[in-house]
């Protein structure tokens, strides 16, 4: 088990070993995080399921979480790690999301202070805001500018690359 | 992880009430029991330190707001939320013991079903036994259930399901149907339940050993009804003793001095233990900030934006202890300082670094002159490589130096044509862009061939 060099100070890995321990405890519908390595606290693996009634239903998508060392202060960083196209993921599959970006650190001059990080905010809170992400693209923060044209223009096309990538993500 | 408690530990015990007790008493941000609480003029507690720290991380440009609510924050406004403290440390030192209470009946409920094979055939004295502890668990369960006489058997098997509440298992279905099969199984039912409508259950010797709680306060270990009564006493008694504890404590943190008298850091004795005051750092050179981090016995190497952070985060630890009702000492303090300047504080730096480009050009300035005399050099070298190749025998080579010369894109020639106003300024980027065009890839060149 993770041994913490200084439980005086760390605040950061006693927060991320709390919210570890509560997501175990009370795994959420349709997500699953975790450390990828219990000696490194601060690089999270998650699972997030497609949600239903979009084009990415039945996909299991993975993704990488990133912590600063200053969490919960400042947010993490998450990236998808298969393929994923959608107006708000970047081509390198970061995601954009107001709930990701600190307040002063707003790339697209478009978010409300009060969608933004905020200490309080949780692994749980960013998967699930992800999710509804998926469901409900934002098209006036484009991140992939690609999807943002050929979601607002061509859904069926959309959706057939979506579809795609879910087949792709499940190995078919 | 062990160590972590967390509020979910109370689901699946006896108790899942608690956890919502238990959540109320974390804070939000380090989602650990409160420490030092604080209150904000929104009327939202956190930890002192929590509340400083975020307050202080907040980028100058914005004005500090309650991560609950986003109202604004001042920290000369936050007050001190004594009850919530006391909640805390109550809660806290009767927790550990609570738990165990509350994780207790799956211990006795194994019991009879691990022994379920021996007692069943045993005789109907050990199964009565049996029954009367089932009772006794339901009489002492936390949740307790509305009896009615007149039901024996319902009333029966409803306290036995509150108190096994989300814990029935095979086991236990079992065992209940072996009950209703059992013959003697109706006088031993009525029997017991006239014990428990006498309200006082009698147990023997064995019941007693068998059935022993620790009271959740002081943890001496007694009959549940032993417990009922004794608690009271003893939790008034343990009350006392906090608020004793407390007051010194209380004496203590307002008159923080003397309790740090004894240390033997000379900057403690001479500076009195007060409130750190934020700075405007603008206002303040590097000599001023150097000295101010001295007088406060803190190191001063390291660049502004290094002095600058170790300050702030000093301010916030300072101020947050003085909260404290057992503050640390100045050398823990210190200690507290440096393990966060070695862990947290060189991603907050870098972070600034890299947004304050101006600084960063200018330390890698030397990098860029290197960077630009280099290309200077190779390009330099490779047009007079072209041109004598070209003038004794490679007519090829020729070709390919004019085909390059000719693929020079316009924004090169825009460049050229900037460079006859504002000569040597915007020299090396046409020397840049000609140098990447000079030596292409093995790939390309063979494409132009």
């Amino acid at each position: 088990m993770y041994k913490s060099q200084n439980s005086r100070t760390n605040t950061a890995v006693r927060r991320l070993m709390t919210e570890y321990k509560q997501l175990i405890n009370e795994a959420p519908d349709g997500i699953s995080a975790g450390p990828i390595d219990e000696d490194n606290f601060f690089e999270w693996e998650c699972l997030i399921q497609g949600p239903e009634d979009t084009p990415f239903e039945g996909g299991v998508f993975p993704a990488t979480l990133t912590f600063p060392k200053d969490y919960p202060l400042s947010p993490p960083t998450m990236k998808f790690t298969c393929d994923m196209f959608h107006p708000n993921v970047y081509k390198d599959g970061t995601v954009c999301i107001s709930i990701l970006h600190a307040p002063g650190d707003d790339p697209n001059m478009y978010e409300s202070a009060s969608e933004r990080w905020s200490p309080i905010q949780s692994v749980e809170k960013i998967l699930i805001s992800v999710m509804s992400m998926l469901a409900e693209p934002n098209d006036e923060s484009g991140a992939n500018i690609d999807a943002c044209k050929v979601w607002r223009n061509d859904r069926a096309e959309y959706n057939r690359i979506v579809k795609a990538n879910v087949r792709k993500t499940l190995g078919l | 992880m062990d160590e972590i408690s967390d509020p979910s530990d109370w689901t699946g015990t006896r108790l899942p009430s608690l956890l919502m007790l238990d959540s109320s008493l974390r804070c939000r941000i380090c989602k650990d029991f409160f420490k030092s609480p604080f209150m904000t003029e929104c009327t939202h507690t956190f930890c002192s330190l929590c509340i400083r720290k975020c307050i202080a991380s907040t980028p100058t440009s914005e004005a500090a707001c309650c991560p609950i609510c986003r109202a604004p924050v001042l920290e000369i406004r936050l007050r001190r939320n004594q009850v919530v403290e006391d909640l805390v440390e109550w809660f806290e030192n009767g927790r550990a013991a609570i738990m165990t209470v509350a994780k207790e009946e799956p211990l006795i409920m194994n019991g009879p079903v691990a022994s379920a094979a021996t007692e069943r055939t045993s005789s109907s004295e050990t199964r009565g036994r049996k029954r009367r502890r089932d009772t006794v668990d339901s009489s002492t369960s936390l949740t307790p259930e509305p009896r009615d006489n007149g039901l024996r058997r319902t009333t029966r098997i409803s306290s036995r399901k509150v108190s096994y509440e989300e814990k029935l298992d095979i086991g236990i279905e079992n065992d209940d149907e072996a009950d209703t099969c059992d013959p003697d199984e109706k006088s031993d039912v009525n029997s017991a339940n006239a014990q428990r409508d006498s309200s006082f259950i009698l147990l023997d010797d064995d019941d007693k050993a068998e059935n022993l709680v620790p009271c959740p306060v002081c943890n001496v270990v007694m009959t549940p009804q032993e417990v009922q009564v004794h608690i009271d006493d003893c939790i008034k008694q343990q009350e006392a003793k906090e608020a004793q504890a407390n007051q010194s404590a209380l004496s203590k943190s307002n008159r923080p001095l003397r309790t740090l008298q004894s240390q033997p850091l000379h900057q403690v004795t001479r500076k009195p233990l007060q409130r750190l005051p934020k700075l405007q750092y603008d206002l303040f050179n590097d000599t001023k900030l150097r000295s101010k981090l001295a007088e406060l016995g803190l190191p001063t190497n390291g660049s502004r934006t290094q002095l600058q952070q170790r300050h702030s985060e000093w301010v916030s630890l300072w101020n947050a202890n003085i909260d404290s009702n057992n503050p640390k000492t100045k050398r823990e303090l210190l200690r507290d300082l440096n393990d966060w300047e070695s862990n947290v504080a060189r991603y907050a730096v870098q972070k600034v670094s890299a947004d304050d480009l101006a600084a960063w050009s200018k330390t890698h300035s030397n990098d860029f002159d290197a960077l630009i005399a280099r290309a200077k050099k190779d390009v330099h070298k490779k047009l007079d490589n072209g041109q004598n190749q070209g003038t004794s025998s490679s007519a090829e080579s020729v070709v390919q130096t004019q085909q390059r010369q000719d693929s020079v894109p316009a924004e090169i020639k825009k460049i050229d044509s900037i460079d006859e106003t504002s000569e040597g300024q915007m020299d090396y980027k046409r020397d840049f862009l000609a140098d990447t065009l000079i030596t292409p890839p093995p790939v390309s060149s063979d494409a132009i061939m």
